[in-house]
């Protein structure tokens, strides 16, 4: 993002106001972006668009760019930044809206749609191999309780959730 | 004392060591440990692609848990602060909690948030207390010098988590200093394991697992104690794999708390799994 002209008439200027109504992004109106987040976010010197950045492109309308960029999937989700946040602004909150509005745009990364997938399947985020068991039995631990899939599935299906694992990323 | 047990996914899958480790020391505490059916994902990771689907698992979650009227000890960090954050969420939005309780009438459950979520550290502290622990330690770990990992989710966000000071904790470092060894000073301590980012970019997430082992080795630390099972998969299972990505010598023990503890409390090191750590935790036996 370094070095290039955004055009005033590609911003979304409403795109602040879109965040701060999700449950997650309540708060990003709140920045006055004195990059106090940047300055401790773990991976400020790893990430082309660092933490106050990102809120900065939602402030600013930059919808296409805050959605697109790497950062909202790699954030560690340490909470370093809300939590050292001098203005209350839930910084990894709103990478969590701006990733829901990512995947259901542009489609989740591989990772997460194994996750997600893991869950439909078996109401757990990861599997449990038959070796595993095998090892848990020969420990003298209990077998891991099984997960009433069909009650999982009602619910998720009240969300987008298959809808967002059967896209292809974008 | 009795609690309903729930030790999330990331722990039957990857490390069933931490699983027997906590059961010996709860046994040889007196406390209590019910098998918790049917808990299955608490959702927070889908909280990066929905808003709604996480707070439905853990509500399914926290309903059932009402059904054993016993009080939740948690493992993972993760899980718990995403089962306060949700209990806060519903608690503050009644029509929000209506469409959760309409969902969970199908299953014949209902949240009432009458079930209180505790992690199991807060279990060790709190509930049991530490000069009772104190009373139990049979063998001091004096001169065992420890890199003490809280991991993010419970100290951070403090509003949610109101687990301790998120600046300047104390809670691990005194459950770990009972047993006679003593916590050290590493700049990183607060940092985050990483673990999150694997799924996304496994190397970037263990770039930060890589400084923290580092930190703790240039601070003289005999091993890294953690208290999450996500944390415990980057530091110890996946140690092997930095190793490799980085081409260095990665060899420094990792210990889930109740493996600490268990050592402390004389228990057999089989029954704290500690054969089964991944970095070799022999180096351990000779200092304590």
């Amino acid at each position: 993002m370094h070095g290039r002209v955004v055009q005033a008439s590609d911003l979304d200027v409403n795109f602040k106001f879109e965040i701060a109504k999700t449950p997650e992004g309540k708060t990003v109106l709140w920045c006055v972006q004195c990059g106090m987040c940047s300055s401790n976010c773990p991976y400020s010197d790893i990430w082309e668009v660092k933490p106050h950045q990102v809120i900065a492109m939602v402030l600013l309308g930059m919808r296409d760019q805050a959605v697109s960029c790497e950062s909202i999937w790699t954030c560690a989700t340490c909470f370093m930044c809300a939590e050292r946040c001098p203005q209350g602004v839930e910084i990894a909150n709103v990478m969590f809206a701006l990733k829901n509005i990512a995947a259901r745009e542009r489609g989740m990364p591989e990772g997460y749609k194994l996750f997600s997938q893991q869950v439909y399947e078996t109401g757990r985020a990861a599997e449990i191999t038959v070796l595993r068991e095998r090892e848990r039995s020969k420990m003298g631990l209990p077998t891991v309780s099984r997960v009433k899939i069909e009650s999982i599935r009602k619910l998720l299906e009240r969300t987008n959730l298959s809808e967002l694992i059967n896209m292809k990323e974008g | 004392m009795q609690y309903l047990y729930f030790y999330g996914c990331q722990l039957p899958a990857r490390i069933n060591y931490c699983d027997l480790a906590t059961r010996s020391v709860a046994n040889a505490l007196g406390l209590e440990l019910v098998d918790f059916e049917d808990a299955g994902c608490c959702g927070f990771f889908l909280r990066s692609v929905n808003s709604k689907a996480p707070i439905f698992l853990a509500a399914r979650i926290m309903s059932l848990a009402e059904k054993y009227g016993l009080n939740l000890m948690v493992l993972c960090n993760s899980c718990y602060a995403h089962f306060k954050d949700v209990s806060n969420i519903l608690s503050e939005s009644p029509e929000l909690l209506r469409e959760v309780n309409g969902l969970l009438a199908n299953e014949g459950l209902e949240y009432i948030s009458k079930t209180r979520i505790k992690d199991i550290l807060q279990v060790f502290y709190e509930d049991y207390g530490v000069d009772k622990i104190k009373s139990k330690v049979v063998r001091t770990l004096k001169g065992l010098r420890v890199a003490v990992h809280y991991g993010c989710h419970l100290l951070r966000p403090s509003r949610i988590t109101m687990f301790d000071n998120p600046e300047d904790p104390h809670i691990l470092d005194e459950l770990v200093e009972v047993t006679g060894a003593s916590s050290i000073y590493w700049p990183l301590k607060l940092w985050c394991c990483g673990f999150p980012t694997l799924s996304v970019d496994q190397k970037m997430g263990l770039s930060l697992t890589r400084s923290k082992l580092r930190d703790a080795m240039d601070a003289g630390a005999h091993c890294i104690v953690t208290t999450c099972p996500s944390c415990q998969i980057s530091f110890d299972v996946l140690q092997p794999t930095i190793s490799r990505m980085y081409n260095e010598e990665y060899n420094l023990p990792v210990l889930y708390y109740p493996q600490l503890l268990g050592l402390a409390l004389n228990l057999p090191p089989e029954e704290l799994g500690l054969n089964l750590n991944r970095a070799s935790v022999k180096p351990l036996m000779k200092i304590i």
